[in-house]
C-alpha cells in the first residue's frame, strides 16, 4: 500500500491467446503402378524361354539383369519403400502436433 | 463572551476533526474496493498463468508421446529393408535360379507384385495398416 495521498494503482490484465492455425492438406491418391512380368533364365530353360517369349510379345528382345543387379533393384525398392513409409509417420506427426486435443490420427495410419 | 468564542473554536475543531475523519473514511473505502478489484484481478492472472503452465504441460506431455510413437514408427520401417537383406544373404539367389528357374521366377514375380501391392497400400490416404509396413515382408 502507497502513500494514503496517493492513489492505489490498478492492476490492468491483458489475456492475448495467439492460436496458429494451420489447415491440414488432404494426402495425394495412392500410387497405381503397373504389373510387371519377371522371366528367369537359366541354362534348363532358356530354349523355352526363348520360344515362349517370341510368341508372346512378338519379339526376342529383352532386358537382362543378373540376380546381383535383381537383389538391388529389390534393395533399392525397399529403401524407397522405408523413405516413403518415414515420410508419411513424419507427416501424421506433424498433423497430429497441429491437432487440437482428441482429434489426432492413429499412428499407424498410412 | 468568552464561553461563546471557546464553543465555536472547539465546535471548529470538532468539525475539522470529523470532516478528516470523514474524508480519511472515503479515502480508505475507495482504497479498499480499489485492492480488492487488484486482488480479484491478480487471482484471474494467476489462474490464467496456472491454465497456461497446465497447458504448456499437456504441450509437452502430448510432443512426448508423438516423439516417441514417431521414434517407433520410423524404427519399424527400417523392418522391411533389414529382412529383405537377411533374406538375400540367406539364400543364393544365383544357384537357385540355375538350378530351378520356374520355382525363383514364380517367387520373385509374386514378391514383386506383393511390392506393388504394398506401395499401392502404403500411399493410400483412407489405407490402414497394421504396422509400418511390415506386413509384406516377404516382398522381394
Amino acid at each position: 500500500m502507497g502513500c494514503s495521498l496517493m492513489p492505489e494503482p490498478k492492476v490492468v490484465t491483458v489475456t492475448n491467446t495467439v492460436k496458429t492455425v494451420v489447415p491440414i492438406v488432404a494426402h495425394p491418391k495412392k500410387v497405381q503402378l503397373n504389373d510387371v512380368r519377371i522371366y528367369v533364365v537359366s541354362k534348363i530353360n532358356y530354349d523355352t524361354f526363348v520360344k515362349e517369349f517370341e510368341s508372346k510379345n512378338g519379339a526376342d528382345s529383352y532386358v537382362a539383369l543378373s540376380i546381383k543387379d535383381y537383389e538391388n533393384l529389390s534393395l533399392n525398392f525397399a529403401e524407397v519403400k522405408r523413405y516413403i513409409l518415414q515420410q508419411k509417420q513424419i507427416i501424421i506427426y506433424y498433423e497430429n502436433a497441429v491437432s487440437p486435443p482428441g482429434d489426432e490420427k492413429k499412428g499407424d495410419k498410412k | 463572551m468568552i464561553k461563546v468564542y471557546l464553543f465555536l473554536i472547539i465546535m471548529g475543531v470538532l468539525g475539522a476533526v470529523g470532516f478528516g475523519g470523514y474524508l480519511y473514511y472515503k479515502d480508505t473505502q475507495q482504497r479498499i474496493a480499489t485492492l480488492t478489484a487488484n486482488n480479484a484481478k491478480l487471482e484471474t492472472a494467476i489462474q490464467i498463468s496456472e491454465e497456461s503452465i497446465a497447458l504448456l504441460q499437456s504441450d509437452i506431455t502430448k510432443n512426448a508421446e508423438l516423439n516417441n510413437t514417431l521414434q517407433k514408427e520410423l524404427q519399424t520401417a527400417e523392418t522391411y529393408g533389414d529382412q529383405l537383406r537377411a533374406t538375400l544373404q540367406k539364400h543364393n539367389l544365383t544357384h537357385l535360379a540355375n538350378k530351378k528357374p520356374g520355382l525363383i521366377e514364380k517367387k520373385m514375380q509374386n514378391a514383386t507384385n506383393r511390392l506393388w501391392d504394398d506401395f499401392a497400400s502404403i500411399t493410400d490416404p483412407d489405407g490402414v495398416q497394421s504396422d509400418a509396413g511390415t506386413k509384406s515382408s516377404n516382398s522381394n
